[in-house]
Formats: structure tokens, C-alpha cells, sequence
């Protein structure tokens, strides 16, 4: 216990490196704009005065590094000034549009897990059978349709024509549970299918390998039970790296939800993104890149931690 | 007395893309009770094929296409799926090459005697049974702990929650050893249980063997290439060559006085630390390719002593004594 508290500080320390990376990242966004940042955002036909407003209001007339210090410091306690476009507080902004990506990225994952994990363990131990050939194809499928494309087919298919999915909008589960599910499974397939695809081939692939392995061999060599090996013996080892894979897949689950949100009208952070990016809104852009990389960040700290728990070989911090 | 294991005419094939290959090809030789039997031979030579083939452990590509492997007189591919279950690990166990691999990695290694002595005590149980550890039998944990302190595992009670990769080398393979012998088999097949091991930890696993055998009058297929072990620990020696057995007999008549000239060959490929200035002999040529075997003696390639008529046909095998010997030159009794 003393050990993973001690660890868990280590990987704090270490995100201040990583964040602070991001950070310089995101600040930069600003700084390379070509030319005047304040007259590429208002545009040509701006007024020479509301350019010199908005360069104050930016900061951009003092020298650069006092921006970053500025920037970091304000960040760092939440505060990413306002928008340009509606002057809300875009860390209040991000608050009330988080819950909505939350709940569509999750359930996204939630239903590649349950999908792939079946479907991929059935794969390996039918391998080369008619259910094997079933899953390598789904996951071929799922692999290669665009969500965007997977977003529109379902809300044709199964929206239009039924009273039971919105076509539009997403309700929160902690406010109407039942409206909760029914508005965000169409998004959250449209969403999972790829990932779904993909843990399926992992998941497959290790089991297929686990199942070569000398400890399968000794179970069988020792009359154990055909199902105890696979279920329990190989199916945990091939799980573990799979979890690293699902942490890092996070990233492609936010830029998935971009579109999927656009699809389907959910006012989630994805949404929002776009917008702030048409609207040259940097302020709303560094909010919302900083929250990704925070949250990057923190969901591979807790998939190490989980997999440093299921896996005896992996000891927390190096030397036991 | 009969036998607890008799192999007759065993062939085991395997289907490649570039053709049959025919790993063992007519093996024949029995174990009596309480034995220790030698099975030398190159690389390749089949015996590991040989000793999966008696557990019905042999996997597609691999098949069985002739031949019988009679355990106490029950021919063992007769045997019905739960009792060949039974079979593997209750009456006959393995002891493998490479423990550490052998071991599965995320469970501890008293677990996993556990399971195996379980599943031999009470039957299988549904997985998600053994994942929420409702199998765990109080008494199959004593059980596993005597054993380990058995085998020389200090402080087993302790060790039985320790994973493979905690356990040195030579620990892990007594851990294996242990495993052969929790649920008292009548035979123990040995696949090179001390090849990585150095020779310290060897010379120790050879005494935990010699004398858990004769604690518990187990019989031993010990499978190796190292005639040295072969010497210290074996009652009689089966040498195999590409796929074909090439003389059995007792150790010490075999290895003094080797009547076949592969036996020989081997034996002379030996570096000898008492004669460091004579040059290591070693056989010429290579090992028959096993798509493609001589249809003669298998042997008659690289063998000295060759006859005309070893290319024609494999020699059968030819009483000598008290041992059986494939060569032409057994026959004649001039050698």
C-alpha cells in the first residue's frame, strides 16, 4: 500500500513534465498564427482599434515569455480566460460539456469491451473455424467503417423510423436514466464499433498466442481442465496488455467523438472544439487541448496502476 | 510383472506443406516398475515426439499413425477423453525442459500444484468458479506445501504464494518435479529436465530424483543427450536416431560395450577431461533430413562401419544378449 502511494506520487511528478509539454504546445497555437494573432481573428475588415482592443485583451503586447508564465499560471488554476465568442468563463464552458463526451466515450468503450471480449476469445479458441472466420470479418468491418458513415446509417436505420432513439441531442444518464441509455447507444456503436474491431483482433491474437505458451502445454500435459486453461489460465494473460492498448486507444476514442457528436448534435466537448475552431476561438482551443492531455494522463496512470495489480511480474516503481 | 509401460511399432507423423515428416518411425521399448530408463539421441531425433506420443499429447499437425502405448497393460489411445484426463498427470506425469516457461507466469506456483492436485482430488470446476477462487481445498494446500518441503524448497509455506519468476532455476525445477510427483504417478517422463540448469543444480536434481524414485518406486523415462546423466542415473538406455531406436540395453553394458556404431559415435563425441590432448571425434555428415530419409539403415551415411547392404533396408532389431540392436553387424555377432 505505502509502495503504490509512493508510486502514485512518482507518476504525479512525472505529469508535470508531460503537461508542461502540452502546455507549450497549446500556448504556441496562438503565437504561430502568421501575422497579428488579434487581426487574424477578427479579419481583414476589422477596425484598427478593436484590434488593439483585443491585442490587450490577449496579452499579446507583452514579450512572449511573460505570456507562457501567464498562461501556465492561469491554467493551472483553471482559469482559460473567456471566449471570444460568447464571453463565458471556458473553464465553466468545459464543466457543462464534459459530462456529455464523458458519457458517450464511455459507453463507447463499455460496448468494445463487451463486444470484443467474446468475440475475440471465441475467435482464438474456434480459430480457423466457421466462428473464427465470423469474427476476423466483423472485425474487418468494424475496422474499416467510418464512424461518421456508421453515425448516419443508424440514425436512417433505427432513429428515423422508430420513437425509441433521438435523432438529435443527448440526455444525461444522472438526469433521465431511461432517456439516458436510448440517446446515447446510436452514438455510443457509432463510436465503439472501431475500438470494438480493434481490441477483437488483439484480443484474438493473444489469446492465440497465449494458448501456444509452455504453461498451456503443462495444463494439458496434467489432465487440467480444457476450460480452466482457457478462461482462466490465458485469458488473463492475454487481458493484460490489451488494457494498456484500451489507455492509450483513449486518444482515438476523444477524436472519435468529435465527429460522433457533430453526427448526432451531442453538445459535448468534441462539439465544441469545432466550433471554437471555426470561430478562431483560441482560449476555448487551449481549454479544451489541456483538458484532453490532463485526462490522457490520467487514464494511463490508472490503467498502470490496474495492470500493475492483475500482473505479479510488473512491480510499481522499479526495484522491489 | 507387467510393465507399466510398453511402446510397440509407435510412428508419429506430422502433415507439412512440404510433406510427411516422419518424426518417430517404429519405436518399441517397456518400463518396468520403479525404472529408470535412459532415452538418448541427437536433436531431432524423435525423442521428445516419443514421449508426447505416449501421453496422447501430440497436436495437429502431429498424429499418431501407428503403433500402440500400453500403461499397465490399457492401451493409452484407446482411452476415452476423461480418462486419458485422468491419465496426464495422475498416473503418468512430465517434467519439462524449461520450468520457467513451463510455469504460468501470473499465477503463484503453489496455485498452480493446487490446481493440478485439485482437479486430480475433485474434479474440474467452471472457471468462473477457479477466477473467484471458490475451488481453493484446504487440504490439497497442505498437501502441495509437504511436497515443496519434499522436493527441498525451504520455507514452502511461504514459497507456495511466491510466482515462478521469484523462484531461481533450480528451485522452479524442483517446484516441477514436485508437480510430477504430487498426485503419485506410477511413471514420470523427464524431457531434459536439467539441460539450463548448471551442473551444481543438476548433480542436485539428479539426487531429488534418484531418491523420490526409489522412495516411491516411480518409474523414470529420462529423455536427454548427455550420456554422462545417462551414467549416473539410468538402469537401462533406449538410443534413438532419426526416428528409429538403435540399441536398448543396460547402462552399463550398452555404454561400456556399445554394439551399434551410432551408440558408439556418440559415445566417442564425448570431450573427455581425462584425455584433453585426443581430439574430439565428431560424427561426420548430418542428421538424415526427416522429409526425405535414406530407405536403408538410417544410420548408414555417416557410419564407419558401413555395408553394401545397409542402403538396401533399415535393420530390424537383433537380440544380443540382454539387448536389442538395429545392425546388420549384431546379426553376423562379429561387430
Amino acid at each position: 500500500m505505502i509502495r503504490l502511494v509512493r508510486y502514485l506520487f512518482g507518476r504525479l511528478l512525472w505529469a508535470v513534465p508531460v503537461l508542461l509539454g502540452a502546455s507549450v504546445v497549446t500556448f504556441m497555437i496562438m503565437q504561430l498564427t502568421p501575422g497579428d494573432p488579434a487581426r487574424f481573428i477578427l479579419g481583414q475588415r476589422a477596425s484598427e482599434g478593436a484590434v488593439m482592443e483585443l491585442r490587450r485583451e490577449l496579452g499579446l503586447h507583452q514579450p512572449i515569455y511573460a505570456q507562457y508564465v501567464e498562461f501556465v499560471v492561469d491554467a493551472a488554476q483553471g482559469d482559460f480566460g473567456q471566449s471570444l465568442q460568447t464571453r463565458e468563463d471556458v473553464m465553466g464552458m468545459l464543466l457543462q460539456r464534459l459530462p456529455y463526451t464523458a458519457q458517450l466515450s464511455l459507453a463507447g468503450l463499455l460496448i468494445a469491451v463487451v463486444v470484443s471480449f467474446p468475440v475475440g476469445v471465441i475467435g482464438a479458441v474456434q480459430e480457423g473455424k466457421f466462428a473464427d472466420h465470423v469474427s476476423r470479418v466483423g472485425a474487418l468491418l468494424g475496422i474499416s467503417t467510418p464512424n461518421f458513415w456508421l453515425g448516419l446509417l443508424l440514425i436512417l436505420v433505427f432513429a428515423v423510423p422508430s420513437e425509441g432513439f433521438p435523432i438529435f441531442g443527448m440526455t444525461l444518464v444522472t438526469e433521465d436514466p431511461i432517456d439516458g441509455i436510448t440517446s446515447t447507444l446510436l452514438p455510443a456503436i457509432a463510436l465503439g464499433t472501431a475500438q470494438a474491431a480493434l481490441l477483437t483482433r488483439l484480443l484474438r491474437g493473444g489469446m492465440l498466442d497465449e494458448l501456444q505458451e509452455g504453461y498451456v502445454r503443462t495444463a494439458r500435459a496434467y489432465g487440467i481442465d480444457e476450460r480452466e486453461t482457457t478462461y482462466v489460465y490465458a485469458l488473463k494473460n492475454a487481458v493484460l496488455p490489451t488494457i494498456t492498448v484500451i489507455g492509450l486507444q483513449l486518444g482515438a476514442l476523444l477524436g472519435g467523438a468529435v465527429i460522433v457528436e457533430q453526427v448526432f448534435g451531442i453538445p459535448g466537448i468534441g462539439r465544441m472544439a469545432i466550433q471554437a475552431i471555426f470561430n478562431k476561438d483560441f482560449p476555448v482551443i487551449q481549454g479544451i487541448t489541456m483538458l484532453v492531455a490532463v485526462a490522457f494522463v490520467a487514464v494511463n496512470l490508472l490503467v498502470d496502476v490496474l495492470c500493475a495489480q492483475l500482473d505479479p511480474r510488473i512491480i510499481l516503481g522499479g526495484e522491489k | 510383472m507387467m510393465s507399466v509401460l510398453q511402446v510397440d511399432g509407435l510412428h508419429t507423423y506430422f502433415d507439412t506443406e512440404n510433406g510427411i515428416v516422419r518424426a518417430v518411425e517404429g519405436v518399441d521399448f517397456s518400463i518396468e516398475p520403479g525404472e529408470i530408463v535412459g532415452l538418448v539421441g541427437e536433436s531431432g531425433s524423435g525423442k521428445s515426439v516419443t514421449a508426447s506420443s505416449i501421453m496422447n499429447l501430440v497436436e495437429r499437425p502431429g498424429r499418431i499413425a501407428e503403433g500402440t502405448v500400453r500403461y499397465d497393460g490399457q492401451d493409452v489411445f484407446d482411452l476415452s477423453k476423461s480418462e486419458l484426463q485422468d491419465l496426464r498427470g495422475g498416473e503418468i506425469s512430465m517434467v519439462f525442459q524449461d520450468p520457467m516457461n513451463a510455469f504460468n507466469p501470473t499465477q503463484t506456483v503453489g496455485r498452480q500444484l493446487h490446481d493440478v492436485l485439485r482437479t486430480h482430488r475433485n474434479g474440474a470446476v467452471h472457471p468462473v468458479k477457479r477466477i473467484l477462487g471458490l475451488d481453493h481445498d484446504e487440504d490439497c494446500k497442505e498437501a502441495v506445501v509437504e511436497m515443496l518441503d519434499a522436493v527441498g524448497i525451504p520455507n514452502p509455506e511461504a514459497r507456495y504464494s511466491d510466482y515462478p519468476h521469484e523462484f531461481s532455476g533450480g528451485m522452479i525445477q524442483r517446484a516441477m518435479v514436485g508437480m510430477a510427483l504430487l498426485c503419485d504417478p506410477k511413471l514420470v517422463l523427464a524431457d531434459e529436465p536439467t539441460t539450463g540448469l548448471d551442473v551444481s543444480i543438476e548433480r542436485q536434481i539428479l539426487e531429488l530424483f534418484n531418491d523420490l524414485v526409489e522412495e516411491l518406486n516411480t518409474a523414470v523415462l529420462w529423455i536427454t543427450h548427455d550420456l554422462s546423466v545417462v551414467a549416473k542415473l539410468c538402469d537401462r538406455v533406449v538410443v534413438m536416431y532419426a526416428g528409429k531406436v538403435m540399441e536398448v540395453g543396460p547402462t552399463d553394458v550398452v555404454l561400456s560395450d556399445p554394439a551399434n556404431p551410432y551408440t558408439e559415435a556418440l559415445l566417442d563425441s564425448i570431450p573427455r577431461y581425462d584425455r584433453p590432448d585426443e581430439e574430439i571425434r565428431v560424427i561426420e555428415g548430418d542428421v538424415p533430413d526427416p522429409l526425405n530419409r535414406p530407405d536403408g539403415c538410417r544410420f548408414a551415411d555417416r557410419c564407419p562401419k558401413v555395408h553394401e547392404r545397409c542402403h538396401d533396408a533399415h535393420p530390424p532389431q537383433y537380440e544380443l544378449g540382454d539387448r536389442e540392436v538395429a545392425c546388420y553387424l549384431a546379426e553376423e555377432g562379429t561387430k
